[in-house]
């Protein structure tokens, strides 16, 4: 079993100056939680992924918090008001983890390995430079867990 | 000099140039400078690895311990979120007055930087600082810049508070408490000065909405602290070690000796293992150290040390006071523009080759001058100590980037105003 059998090959891609808004609606409408970002040739940029998502939503600062429990109810981020996140473009919160691709022959335990490797939502499959496929991690979880139930790759 | 010397100080310069101009990380040139300096027969491995008990040369195992020591007791216990409780804390206490935050956050700044590490007081105090201006709507750089300032003063009071220090007094014996009696009053005096002059020149631009101060006060640190036990265990440790640094020299223990005995207590008293904790050891910085006093043993070796205690014996024409002072301002004006580590580095088996041409008794002012003009110098430029180009990175990061002339706007009056402060302190104190 290799990628090409188990990736999506119908799903929406974001290019670097997709605002984060509309990055979130691709998102929900085909229930991924990461989309390839292509550039104009179709050619893969990286993963938006929700972590880069909720990332952008937080100052750059909050890692080196321990715990965040201190901020009133009330509390939001100055400079990352609702309007400026939806409004960001996507390049600006893409972070560098996904330069990571694989190839439609790729092995399914070297996809598994990728995406904890990685910690990547969905594993980009790409032939000939261009973005042909994604697989998520419940099509691998689906092949690798109960092979039984395991539906046919969506077109 | 000898062409042996002549080699081996131009393998130190070149080393210091690839560090100034970036095209080498210091760690590794330092490092590569040490292995050459042994390989070519400058210095022998023994003396670079080992040197002279109290003599110049080796690598000095007090400075690497110390620092190993105390990182593993900042690196646990900077997960309990005790310094962002102490920091919002001080912030809810001036009521969320602009003025008061800037001074409380420099006075916590100056205290946690005299008694820890400098670099991790500033990483965790940085990004409170943002928060607090972000939430008060007010520019940050201003804080930020101050939280620098506080850092480098208030690590030149203790002996633990700057590398400089650590190297000081492991070359000379001086122990904590003669940190405390010579150079904590000025660093106080220099902290006042500094806040003093911030409130004449700010407190007018620092104006904040009465809205804006009472969301300060809608912090919950108490919810900042991650873990109550492994704080009070941190806590015990941290007063214990403090303690240790105070008896050291009446014990006859080094402070080294102490800041292991606390980071091994911490870590029994630690639920997890070692691995973690360990590995944020800061180990570039270790390995730099070690690759500078091994290069330094080479200019002992060599007799490049010798050569330029001599001139500076003949230029100071035999005046403690203009040594002590040309030290000083050396120092300050040196270490304002490069890392004061390396620096003392060289400087100190310097001071211990003219040491002996001093009149007993008068030694004690060089080392002070040292102590201070490193310390003090490291305020002038962005680029002069770690501890603020830690800031400038957080701070560029966040979105608001400190540049380089708006730096030395702040950093040079404030240092030229330490150095003139020194000079009468040593004047009176010492030279008088």
């Amino acid at each position: 079993m290799v990628a090409r059998d188990i990736m999506l090959t119908s799903f929406p891609t974001v290019t670097p100056d997709t605002p984060l808004g509309e990055v979130y609606q691709a998102m929900q409408s085909c229930d991924l939680p990461a989309l390839p970002m292509v550039d104009e040739h179709g050619g893969l940029v990286g993963i938006v992924s929700e972590d880069d998502l909720l990332r952008a939503a937080l100052p750059v600062y909050a890692d080196t918090f321990s715990d965040l429990g201190f901020l009133p109810r009330s509390y939001r981020f100055h400079g990352y008001g609702q309007d400026r996140l939806s409004a960001t473009q996507a390049r600006e919160v893409l972070s560098k983890q996904h330069l990571v691709a694989a190839d439609p022959e790729e092995r399914v335990a070297e996809l598994a390995h990728l995406m904890l490797e990685h910690d990547l939502a969905v594993v980009p499959v790409v032939e000939g430079n261009r973005v042909v496929g994604v697989v998520t991690r419940r099509s691998l979880l689906a092949h690798i867990v109960a092979p039984s139930l395991r539906c046919e790759p969506r077109e | 000099m000898t062409l042996a010397g002549i080699l081996c100080a131009a393998v130190f310069v070149a080393v210091f140039a690839l560090i100034a101009t970036e095209r080498v990380h210091k760690t590794k040139a330092a490092l590569a400078g040490a292995v050459l300096v042994i390989l070519v027969g400058f210095v022998d491995q023994h003396t670079a690895f080992h040197g002279e008990p109290r003599g110049p040369g080796g690598v000095d195992w007090n400075t690497i311990f110390l620092l190993i020591g105390m990182m593993i007791i900042v690196n646990i216990s900077r997960r309990t979120g005790m310094f962002q409780w102490l920091a919002i804390r001080a912030a809810k206490a001036a009521r969320g007055s602009p003025f008061g935050i800037l001074a409380l956050l420099a006075v916590i700044t100056a205290v946690v930087s005299a008694c820890l590490d400098n670099v991790t007081t500033v990483l965790i105090v940085a990004p409170v600082a943002i928060l607090i201006c972000e939430t008060l709507e007010i520019d940050p750089v201003p804080y930020l810049i101050s939280v620098i300032l506080a850092s480098n003063i208030g690590g030149a009071s203790t002996l633990v508070g700057h590398p400089p220090n650590i190297m000081i007094a492991s070359a000379t014996g001086f122990d904590f408490l003669d940190f405390l009696r010579v150079d904590a009053p000025i660093a106080a005096l220099a902290l006042a000065v500094f806040l003093l002059g911030c409130w004449l020149l700010l407190r007018r631009s620092l104006r904040v909405e009465a809205q804006a101060r009472a969301r300060i006060m809608e912090f919950e640190e108490a919810r900042a602290i991650t873990d109550q036990r492994l704080l009070r265990r941190c806590l015990l440790t941290i007063g214990l070690t403090l303690i240790g640094f105070f008896l050291h020299g009446m014990l006859g223990l080094e402070p080294a000796t102490i800041a292991l005995a606390g980071a091994a207590l911490l870590l029994l008293l630690h639920p997890e293992g070692p691995q973690e904790v360990l590995a944020e050891i800061e180990w570039p910085t270790i390995f730099f150290f070690i690759g500078l006093f091994v290069m330094v043993s080479g200019l002992v070796e060599t007799g490049v040390i010798a050569v330029l205690g001599h001139g500076m014996l003949n230029l100071a024409q035999g005046s403690i006071a203009a040594m002590a002072l040309g030290i000083l301002w050396l120092s300050g004006v040196a270490c304002g523009i490069m890392d004061h580590i390396p620096y003392a580095a060289a400087m100190i088996p310097l001071i211990q080759n003219v040491s002996g041409s001093v009149p007993a008794g008068h030694q004690e002012v060089l080392w002070w001058a040292l102590s201070l003009g490193a310390n003090l110098g490291a305020n002038m430029t962005i680029i002069a100590a770690a501890t603020n180009v830690v800031v400038a990175g957080v701070a560029e990061r966040s979105g608001y980037p400190i540049p380089f002339r708006r730096f030395l706007k702040y950093g040079v009056p404030v240092t030229l105003a330490n150095l003139v402060l020194s000079t009468l302190y040593l004047w009176l104190r010492f030279l008088h």
